[in-house]
């Protein structure tokens, strides 16, 4: 491939990333209830009534030229709106995109990106952490894109102890591929320990396992990823940063990545999230 | 002159909330406690109000009716069970 023509393909999808970024900026400039973990859910809900903008911008970098993926990068932007129907039960909607990016022998250089659909989450606060021991939420979300769709159930406990709080996702996803043939199984854990600094910034450690088994035959990889949160929450807007690099993984499969201790195959190297949420 | 008249009228605001405190009945008690926990405690760390000056606590108040859109009987029973905690040197952690 000449590098021009390599240039026009990764421009296209590079602009429409760029300019959902912006809309994503522009929106914070507008006007929440504050994450403090980006990727683990905390049990609280919102009230009876409010309603709230997200916007995710998800990067997942590097994979491995042995797996013939040299500088893999993959970008996943989602759109949340957000309402509180009752003071326990809450449910989103989602926009989903996604741009991803690899140096490969066999395809040359390739950048897509797509749209992957809607998802509808809805969430149930079962115990409330401020009367009980351990708070507890039920997490039910559905995507459809057309050619695939996933189901995802969360259990979600947390607590507050002070300017200290904790919250455990356990996941089970069901995803159905390669126009709805192919089933997938991912199994996941995520957990967040955060500290307040005051009223506006909280820093965390989050924890995250992630296993996959597709058609729920044999796992295919397992990958653990620890690193640190930082948020910060204003009267209504608030944001949090993630970075976490993987810290042990697994080929199950045997893809030849070339690691013994990280799986480049199937996995990347670092996650980072940005998440932004504004109140309206 | 002017500042005896200030003093009597915060004295006589004082006055007219720990009498509206009073009024709060065993079952508003029980509401309050209730109210307080979903709408306050659930989404953030209890702030104990005996630890703010009365203007400082109305201003948190009036910020957190908009953010837990409290409806207006809500934030009325919430407001003189807490501003009675606080008038009073009350902790009513939820806890």
């Amino acid at each position: 491939m000449s590098h021009s023509s390599y240039q026009k393909r990764i421009d296209r999808p590079a602009g429409i990333t760029l300019a959902m970024v912006i809309i994503g900026l522009l929106a914070v400039c507008a006007g929440a209830t504050g994450r403090r973990f980006t990727f683990t859910y905390e049990p609280e809900t919102m009230p009876q009534g409010a309603k709230e903008f997200e916007q995710w911008i998800t990067l997942r970098t590097q994979r491995t030229k042995n797996v013939d993926q040299e500088n893999y990068n993959q970008w996943d932007f989602r759109e949340e709106f957000e309402y509180g129907v009752t003071d326990n039960y809450q449910v989103a909607l989602y926009l989903n995109g996604r741009s991803t990016s690899y140096r490969s022998k066999v395809e040359g250089d390739v950048s897509d990106f797509s749209f992957e659909g809607f998802s509808l989450e809805n969430i149930y606060n079962v115990l409330n952490p401020a009367t009980k021991p351990v708070g507890l939420s039920l997490y039910l979300e559905g995507t459809y894109s057309g050619e695939e769709a996933e189901i995802e159930q969360k259990l979600i406990f947390g607590q507050r102890h002070g300017d200290w709080k904790w919250a455990l996702n356990l996941t089970h996803a069901t995803e159905w591929e390669d126009n709805l043939h192919e089933v997938e199984g991912e199994l996941e854990a995520t957990l967040g320990v955060g500290r307040d600094l005051g009223k506006r910034w909280c820093v965390a450690l989050e924890l995250r396992s992630i296993t996959k088994i597709p058609n729920y035959e044999e796992f295919e990889t397992t990958a653990l990823y620890l690193g640190p949160t930082v948020s910060y929450r204003q009267d209504n807007w608030w944001a949090g940063l993630s970075i976490l690099p993987q810290v042990w993984g697994r080929d199950w499969d045997h893809s030849g990545d070339g690691y013994d201790n990280l799986d480049l195959a199937h996995n990347e190297r670092v996650h980072i999230r940005l998440l932004f949420g504004i109140d309206f | 002159m002017r500042a005896v008249a200030v003093c009597f009228l915060f004295s006589m605001l004082a006055a007219s909330r720990l009498a509206a405190a009073e009024k709060l009945s065993a079952n508003d008690l029980a509401a309050a406690r209730k109210l307080s926990a979903v709408k306050c405690a659930k989404c953030h760390k209890f702030y104990e109000p005996a630890d703010y000056s009365q203007a400082g606590w109305a201003d948190w108040m009036e910020r957190m009716r908009r953010k837990a859109k409290l409806k207006p009987e809500q934030f009325d029973l919430l407001s003189r069970y807490l501003e009675d905690a606080r008038a009073n040197g009350k902790r009513v952690g939820t806890k």
